[in-house]
């Protein structure tokens, strides 16, 4: 079995409740351990990763620093950053790195950077790889949300890229507002106007449904994110690192519990068509050395509960094994708090 | 008694969602309800559906999102055409909110036209039930005024009225899971929403064989309820109903075992 080398992005995907966000801090600390430095970052808004490590502070978007103690006294030197991503925190990144002045101070660009504002899979595309561009870390852990919401995230380069399409700096010429690169139009043809007049009546239309006000706020808040435009465009460079052997690695979480094999198997065989040959599937939660070991011939009862549990950790590996070279099982952690759970999960990653 | 017109089932990625959502749907449809199903904003699941013969509501986004704005607009062509324009479709889906919203919207607005019907709401899981939630009052403030929020504040009146709707947070014997649930409830509860249970599920613990056989099981499995138990001492005042983990290979089988250890509907709506 191959033993994944260490990338600087590693990327933990999976159908939800399977422990991607455990499994990713195991790895975080494992690698703190061998005095890399780690940055876990997860863009989940459910943020299960502050109880994992113990973060009292809810607005998150800022690295915190993570001592390795909390996981036990065998972890005392290691310590890593983590971040839980935010929206906000990330525009106002954004907001600082852009040379041309340009004012967030919008209604809707500010609503919707709320924590549950809807924005955490496109922002935290652009967020990882502001981090990566910093060349601070050696290894930047992500923990992505949970089933669509992880096709949603690795999509959202495609949705910068269509939302920043040239041919809508027409509208901006319609409106009368001027963008950097557009100084002095010099193509005034045919098509330009068709686009033109084409626009104007969408507007029009739309200040139908959602009245004027709207369509002044909503245009000044895309000529805002338009001025901003090389930073969410840089972040489609991301896109590239994640499909580069080199530099990434994609770890499928899936757990040996789970019932849903049917979206787990619908999940890897898109991600599959996304990820490079550096692949791993992570079982977690396995508990089949031991319902093996486990002799309940002398009982029809305990004969019937070791095979269908065993039957069901059989189910999803049946669904899926066949499309990963390189299988890791991690076992089920028979203890109740997060932290037991990471730093027995980090030991797996040490085998050979 | 008459029972609520919505029920949201939402919770942790893998506590059941869609298992409870169906046992749900089953018992409803066993009690003569006019009821569907609809897994939001994801894929359908006609198969299991249709072996149970659970009626599916089957919307999307994109549909939803061309029918009202085809009624604003009072043509469909029209609407059909704003929302192709490549200008708004890339807009669109930078927010993904709003398509989201509009669904619900569509969902509200099918329960008011017939009061008998009821609608069972696979939901997505924790984080993404909020932001589905927390859109109507961001778009609120977004459009500030006109026919939009109008419509907003039909869909606030709907959501926030006890006797429409119940939110099921779906949630498992684990540290991790149950307070995902909590965290989950207090922000409905915060919004003003009154009745949230919080359905435990796969308890071990609750499994009649597994009972009988406790003396005799290995110790992995024992330290498995042990930590279970642990678990319901903890959070015992917050679960509204602990279903057992269920031995059956299909799910069909599960979904129908379920449903008979449902009871927090009684408690809930008192039929």
């Amino acid at each position: 079995m191959k033993h994944p080398d260490i990338k600087q992005i590693e990327i933990f995907c999976g159908t939800g409740g399977v422990g991607k966000t455990t499994l990713a801090t195991s790895r975080a600390l494992f690698l703190a351990n061998l005095s890399k430095k780690v940055l876990i970052i997860t863009i989940d808004p459910a943020k299960r990763l502050k109880e994992v490590l113990n973060i009292k502070d809810e607005t998150g978007g800022e690295a915190q620093s993570v001592k390795g103690n909390i996981f036990g006294e065998k972890f005392q030197n290691a310590t890593f950053d983590a971040i839980l991503m935010s929206p906000y925190a990330s525009l106002k990144r954004i907001e600082q790195k852009t040379k041309i002045k340009t004012d967030f101070n919008n209604t809707i660009i500010q609503t919707l950077v709320r924590p549950y504002g809807g924005m955490n899979e496109i922002m935290g595309m652009v967020d990882v790889h502001h981090f990566y561009n910093l060349n601070k870390y050696d290894v930047i852990i992500l923990d992505t949300p949970p089933g669509k919401h992880f096709i949603d995230f690795l999509e959202s380069a495609k949705k910068i890229n269509n939302f920043f399409d040239k041919s809508f700096i027409e509208i901006f010429s319609y409106l009368g507002k001027s963008l950097k690169n557009s100084n002095k139009d010099k193509e005034i043809g045919i098509i330009k106007l068709l686009v033109t007049t084409g626009i104007k009546k969408l507007i029009s239309y739309l200040e139908i449904v959602t009245g004027p006000e709207f369509v002044k706020n909503f245009t000044e808040a895309i000529h805002s994110l338009y001025l901003a435009q090389e930073a969410f465009t840089d972040a489609l460079k991301l896109e590239e690192i994640l499909q580069n052997e080199k530099k990434s690695n994609w770890f499928l979480v899936t757990s040996a519990q789970q019932h849903k094999g049917e979206e787990a198997e619908e999940l890897h065989s898109l991600a599959v068509k996304l990820m490079h040959k550096d692949n791993f599937l992570l079982i977690n939660k396995s508990l089949m050395p031991l319902l093996l070991d486990w002799d309940a011939t002398n009982s029809n009862d305990l004969t019937i509960i070791k095979n269908s549990l065993i039957k069901r950790e059989q189910s999803i590996r049946n669904c899926i094994q066949d499309q990963f070279e390189s299988i890791f099982e991690f076992p089920e952690v028979l203890g109740i708090s997060p932290q037991e759970h990471v730093a027995e999960l980090a030991e797996v990653w040490k085998k050979d | 008694m008459k029972s609520k017109q919505l029920y949201i089932v939402t919770g942790k990625g893998g506590a059941g969602k869609t298992t409870l959502s169906l046992a749900l749907s089953l018992i409803l449809l066993r009690q003569g309800k006019k009821i569907k199903y609809h897994c939001f904003d994801q894929a359908q699941f006609p198969q299991i559906s249709n072996q149970l013969q659970i009626p599916i509501l089957d919307l999307a986004v994109e549909e939803s999102m061309k029918i009202y704005v085809g009624r604003k607009l009072h043509s469909d062509t029209i609407a059909s055409m704003v929302l192709k324009a490549p200008f708004f479709k890339s807009t669109f889906s930078m927010i993904p909110g709003l398509g989201q919203m509009i669904l619900l919207g569509h969902i509200i607005d099918l329960l008011e036209k017939d009061p008998d019907l009821i609608i069972v709401l696979d939901s997505p899981s924790s984080g993404h039930a909020m932001t589905m939630l927390d859109s109507m009052q961001n778009f609120k403030n977004i459009f500030h005024s006109g026919i939009l929020v109008k419509d907003i504040n039909r869909m606030e009146n709907f959501i926030y009225n006890q006797k429409k709707v119940e939110i099921i947070i779906s949630s498992l014997p684990t540290n991790m899971a149950m307070n995902e649930s909590l965290d989950l409830k207090n922000f409905f509860q915060e919004k003003g929403i009154k009745d949230i249970s919080i359905v435990l599920n796969e308890s071990l613990n609750h499994n009649d064989l597994m009972q009988k056989t406790y003396t005799d099981l290995p110790f992995f499995l024992k330290k498995k309820i042990e930590n279970e138990t642990e678990v319901l001492r903890l959070f015992n005042e917050h679960v509204t109903n602990v279903l057992p983990y269920i031995f059956k290979d299909s799910s069909e089988q599960i979904i129908i075992n379920l449903a008979e250890n449902i009871s927090f509907l009684n408690e809930a709506s008192g039929y």
